[in-house]
């Protein structure tokens, strides 16, 4: 990095936050600094709704993900366009009828306070540690690459969301978050378009697409049904129909974005626009991890693409290796790309020989590459037995670092900022607005004055800052950020939706038999969750969704009969 | 703000008849076209991995 990234960076981050600052220094109001002023345009709530779900987490991982395992992570999101239709139908209209903060009074008035307290809870426990991850995820790359310390980093990052989240609340994540997806969209998009420009010469963009293609790279859909793929059509559809369901429509942070719109039509619109969106988004967002894939296959990509890990070996017993190591991969890597090479021609030749005959070659050679790749895993594991040796979230920061020219580098590193910002202000208002109205005021503290309450609602944002801080201190890489995120909403989302599928469907259904039957849900799911990673089942996470969600329902079915009391009405 | 919403009758049978979509003529028919671009979208996926398989 050098100056003019560090301009480009610091200008772009400062202007967006000096922004926020000035557009809600007139929050004065407890309605204003949680709900906004009610009065965002579609496209503002679309955007915000966009830039909530997106951290930097998508921006890091993602790219990584296609470059290792290709673009079928894309099947995640194929559920996301039916759930927007189905709460545009069935949800934002009992939402808006009531006039609610959060998700979470709804249940209040169909269940009691109990059921609304347990949800809100079961929010704040998921959110909080998801919170954590979100700031944690940008702070490791940082400090890989700028050389500072991990905490520090984290820090950073945290005081910074921190300082205009409490200062202007609901409304400063939303003006925000709308000037950070034009950053984010607009960054990857040249990042995109730089790394065609940097493939060779002869490489056309269409040889790209034969080459990533024939290396099983371009596997976007299978239809195969198979609940132990992590990613097909099934559970894509199935299992992220449930999944978006409870994120969008129970999980405050999500909540609150369509809840400050102008009118339940704009809410509607917002959450189509993010329909229809999000899932070319995905799209792109791998296809340049494929870019950089093929890419790669002409530029020798290094031997480990965490250097700080690399660095730890520098100057210990095992640095002899590593040169043995790294001059064997250079090889291999030489003999690769010329492998490659001749399956171009075949392929611009249409000789299915010479391509089957490539591709067998490259197969042997990528195990080859793999293997000295694993071993220095091994070295510096050897060297530093608590390194995280998974170096897929590097992937697409190393190309930025070492192929962008500077100004671009400065404006991605202000890319993954935007985005670790957008979705991390967003939870911690979510946080704050759950804890102030669904707890301290519903049950705690009473009957004070609206300045009281705002008051409490800056110091509880601070407050779950101050934790999402702790956590992401404590956090460790494990796997893969976005997937660890992801898991850990899929072992409370299933049993949250529950409870709201039988709000909004089982009329009959009484607060005591849902109380009872959602804990029993979770316990089914987290039991289920510790059976796969004991390996006595095998499970893919997603599925956890839809059966956390029917489980509470047919618990709830169930006991009503023996524990519950007539309901009403409802 | 501290007092529970109060239930209302009819939550789910909202027809939202006083909130026309901006264009067309009903929200069903923005949903549709939602539904038929995100279908659209799945065959595009489709053609894609079997064109570069």
């Amino acid at each position: 990095m050098d100056f003019i990234d560090w301009t480009v960076m610091l200008g772009t981050l400062t202007a967006i936050v000096a922004y926020g600052v000035w557009k809600t220094r007139s929050v004065t109001s407890v309605k204003s600094y949680l709900m906004g002023d009610k009065d965002l345009p579609w496209w503002t709530i679309g955007l915000s709704v966009m830039a909530t779900q997106a951290s930097a987490i998508t921006f890091l991982s993602t790219p990584g993900q296609a470059y290792q395992s290709g673009m079928d992570f894309a099947q995640f999101y194929i559920g996301l366009p039916i759930a927007m239709v189905i709460l545009c139908v069935f949800v934002l209209p009992i939402y808006y009828r009531l006039n609610i903060y959060t998700a979470y009074e709804y249940l209040e008035s169909r269940f009691d306070l109990r059921t609304r307290t347990l949800t809100a809870i079961l929010f704040l426990i998921q959110r909080g540690l998801a919170a954590g991850i979100t700031i944690y995820a940008p702070a490791i790359i940082l400090s890989s690459i700028l050389g500072w310390p991990l905490n520090n980093t984290i820090f950073f990052i945290g005081l910074i969301v921190i300082f205009y989240t409490v200062f202007g609340g609901t409304k400063a994540v939303s003006v925000t978050q709308k000037q950070q997806m034009i950053v984010i969209l607009t960054g990857m998009f040249i990042a995109a378009m730089v790394v065609v420009y940097k493939l060779p010469p002869d490489i056309s963009f269409n040889d790209a697409l034969s080459i990533a293609g024939k290396s099983g790279k371009l596997d976007v859909i299978s239809f195969e049904f198979d609940p132990s793929s992590r990613y097909n059509f099934w559970s894509g559809m199935f299992g992220g129909v449930f999944l978006f369901l409870s994120y969008f429509g129970t999980d405050q942070s999500q909540v609150q974005r369509y809840l400050s719109g102008k009118s339940l039509a704009e809410s509607r619109l917002g959450l189509l626009f993010n329909g229809i969106f999000k899932v070319p988004m995905q799209f792109a967002v791998l296809f340049v991890g494929i870019l950089v894939f093929v890419f790669f296959q002409f530029q020798q990509p290094p031997i480990h693409f965490n250097e700080a890990n690399l660095q730890r070996i520098e100057g210990t017993v095992y640095q002899d290796s590593l040169e043995v190591l790294q001059a064997e991969y250079n090889l291999v890597f030489e003999e690769r790309r010329s492998e490659m090479q001749e399956m171009l021609m075949g392929i611009r030749q249409e000789n299915p020989n010479t391509i089957e005959t490539s591709k067998e070659q490259l197969a042997v050679l990528m195990e080859r590459e793999n293997a000295l790749r694993g071993q220095v895993d091994s070295l510096i594991l050897h060297q530093e037995p608590e390194a995280q040796v998974e170096d897929r979230d590097y992937v697409f920061i190393t190309f930025v670092m070492n192929y962008l020219p500077h100004g671009l580098i400065g404006l991605l590193l202000a890319v993954i900022f935007s985005a670790a910002m957008s979705s991390t202000s967003s939870e911690l208002n979510a946080l704050a607005t759950t804890t102030v109205v669904d707890i301290y005021r519903r049950s705690l503290v009473k009957d004070k004055s609206d300045h009281h309450y705002l008051n409490a609602s800056k110091g509880f944002t601070l407050l779950w800052g101050a934790l999402a801080l702790f956590f992401a201190t404590t956090a460790s890489l494990f796997e893969n950020l976005i997937q660890a995120v992801n898991i850990i909403g899929s072992l409370f989302y299933g049993p949250i939706l529950g409870i709201f599928a039988v709000a909004f469907v089982m009329k009959k259904i009484g607060g005591r038999a849902v109380f009872i039957a959602a804990g029993l849900g979770e316990a089914v799911v987290i039991l289920l969750f510790i059976l796969d990673k004991q390996d006595v089942i095998n499970l893919e996470y997603l599925w956890l969704n839809p059966i956390g969600c029917l489980a509470v329902m047919a618990f709830a079915w169930m006991l009503q009969p023996l524990v519950g009391k007539k309901v009403a009405s409802a | 703000m501290a007092t529970a919403p109060k239930p209302s009758a009819n939550l789910a049978e909202n027809d939202d008849a006083d909130e026309r979509p901006p264009i067309l003529s009903s929200w069903n028919q923005i949903y549709a076209i939602v539904l038929i671009l995100h279908a659209l979208i799945i065959l595009l996926f489709y053609l894609f991995t079997h064109a570069y398989a």
